[in-house]
């Protein structure tokens, strides 16, 4: 008769024989099937499923539970659909400062309100009664809140990393609170599933401009983001030009601070090609123009 | 009075020996710590998701506690015969069926309890704020609806053949009206008749458990519901509990034991 005790040490040794083993197959788990690594191993392409959800669910959190469900958008050719979008600095709430934006302020409230066209109004008393329990205050977060919809946005990100508005819009969030290093980290994850993306490295280059003050590596990497735009964009029946418009004037930007009017004049000229109706940039020519004709004053721009 | 009670305090009994509660206890407690310890961005402070990760577990464990045992009740009396002594007691069909909901609801009242306050631990650590009474209504609200789910259920075990298909039949119906309940009525609009004329009299049917929800107003730190609200939700659930287990007792009534 075997001792159980050695039967015991048998299976604990097997144990560890066949986890030794398996060790090395489990670390092939996250390189097999491509991209996506485990979880599109686990998921499928269902996973990108769970990414949208999980994006919206973002959004859903900056608008602190007041959100239209799948049922108050009205059925098509009934009017304008209530708009989901997710909140970003790409988005187009033209006339608000990057303090209102996002900020629960009366005006961006408002604008949300109207853009999404005033779902929430309860047309009988079990809809009116219901809404005692359920939020229906329309406000935004507001300064260290914001980062409450990060952990969302970082799981959108795991599930689908070829989602390229994710790491933008959990970048603006993460720049708005203080943590540029963690947008910058998280910009790079995203270049690494996406390295020919053009608006990534420009989201990289603002990061580098307007967080970092490093004006020689945000050039170069506006240039680059241009040079892939160029490759990938404008080929395309429906190019992005918004992203043209911006990747160029900020390369004017800097150029002009570097005191390089001339090509700066040059780089607006290419936003301009994307927007010909912006007074704004025409004006901005005019005035590049006039200093370029005038020495003095393009010396005053050279920094010391 | 005392039967009822002698027949809740047996449920109670066998419900606290059954280790149900217990694993669905520290499944919560293990999945919303590891995802509380979870950093993203270097942020510590990151509270809504833990919150709201552990309420949807306190919801989930809650259904299974309070379906699973209620479903059961009465085809496991007829099923090990012992309804014929307990009924020779006397007690009347009536007291048994009392006893058992009482005694479902309020170990389901005692479940809610630890779990809520393993929330109020978790959230008030993460978030260093104790809303104590934010916390005490959203478990009494959804005591309330346990109760009509309860009380569903034991009309379940006398009308459908076996528990599991009534534990199947209740959370499908549960969930169901958790999710799209509210919005029956904007769908009947939509709809041609006599469609829309059948949604819309489903929604004015249907026992409203999404009004006992308030885990949005706990995850975004709204305020609470106003008390007239609070007053006319309890009314509400205790219609329903009170339809639910009067049809119960008309279909047991007349109900051969013999299973």
């Amino acid at each position: 008769m075997v001792r159980p005790t050695y039967i015991l040490g048998l299976l604990l040794a097997l144990a560890f024989t066949l986890a030794t083993g398996l060790q090395s197959e489990t670390r092939s788990w996250r390189t097999r099937s491509g991209e996506g690594g485990l979880m599109a191993m686990l998921f499928g392409d269902g996973r990108r499923l769970f990414a949208n959800h999980f994006t919206v669910k973002a959004d859903q959190y900056f608008h602190s539970g007041y959100y239209p469900s799948i049922f108050d958008q009205r059925p098509e050719g009934d009017g304008e659909q209530p708009e989901v979008h997710v909140h970003d600095e790409h988005c187009d709430h033209e006339n608000e400062t990057d303090a209102e934006h996002g900020g629960a302020t009366e005006h961006s409230v408002e604008a949300c309100e109207e853009k999404s066209g005033g779902w929430n109004t309860a047309s009988d008393w079990i809809a009116k009664f219901g809404s005692n329990f359920r939020v229906t205050e329309h406000t935004h977060l507001t300064g260290k809140q914001q980062r409450e919809l990060l952990p969302w946005l970082k799981i959108s990100a795991e599930l689908d990393p070829h989602q390229i508005n994710t790491y933008l819009v959990a970048s603006y969030w993460l720049r708005k609170t203080d943590k540029s290093a963690e947008a910058e980290k998280f910009i790079r994850e995203g270049l690494e599933a996406n390295p020919q993306d053009c608006e990534l490295v420009f989201e990289l280059g603002q990061i580098y401009l307007l967080d970092r003050k490093n004006l020689e590596r945000a050039q170069r990497l506006f240039e680059l983001a241009l040079t892939r735009w160029d490759a990938q964009e404008s080929a395309k029946e429906k190019p992005n030009l918004i992203l043209l418009a911006n990747i160029a004037s900020n390369l004017a930007r800097v150029e002009e601070t570097k005191g390089q009017i001339a090509s700066a004049i040059s780089h607006l000229e290419r936003a301009r090609q994307a927007s010909p109706q912006s007074a704004a940039l025409a004006k901005q020519i005019e005035e590049l123009k006039l200093k370029l004709s005038s020495p003095s004053a393009t010396n005053s721009l050279v920094p010391h | 009075m005392n039967i009822v009670i002698a027949i809740a305090s047996v449920v109670a009994k066998e419900m606290y020996r059954r280790k149900d509660f217990y694993v669905l206890f520290v499944l919560t407690a293990l999945i919303t710590l590891l995802a509380g310890s979870v950093n993203f961005f270097g942020d510590a402070k990151i509270a809504m998701y833990v919150k709201e990760i552990c309420l949807l577990l306190i919801w989930v464990s809650s259904l299974v506690i309070a379906v699973g045992p209620a479903a059961r009740q009465i085809p496991a009396e007829r099923e090990n015969r012992t309804i014929f002594p307990l009924l020779a007691k006397p007690v009347t069909r009536a007291q048994m069926i009392l006893g058992k909901f009482v005694g479902c609801w309020v170990v389901a009242g005692f479940a809610l309890l630890v779990l809520y306050l393993f929330f109020g631990v978790v959230s008030g650590l993460r978030e260093q704020a104790w809303p104590v009474a934010h916390f005490f209504l959203a478990a009494l609200l959804h005591w309330l609806l346990l109760g009509i789910v309860i009380a569903m259920t034991l009309l379940g075990s006398v009308v459908l053949s076996a528990p599991s298909v009534n534990w199947t039949v209740t959370l499908i119906v549960v969930i169901g009206i958790l999710f799209v309940g509210e919005h029956l009525n904007k769908v009947a609009g939509r709809l041609h008749e006599p469609g829309g004329s059948m949604v819309r009299t489903v929604y004015y049917l249907i026992p409203h458990l999404e009004w006992f929800d308030i885990r949005d107003l706990l995850i975004y730190n709204k305020p609470l519901p106003p008390l007239l609200a609070l007053g006319g939700a309890t009314v509400y659930a205790a219609i329903y509990m009170a339809f639910f287990l009067y049809a119960s007792w008309l279909v047991f009534r007349r109900k051969p034991l013999s299973a």
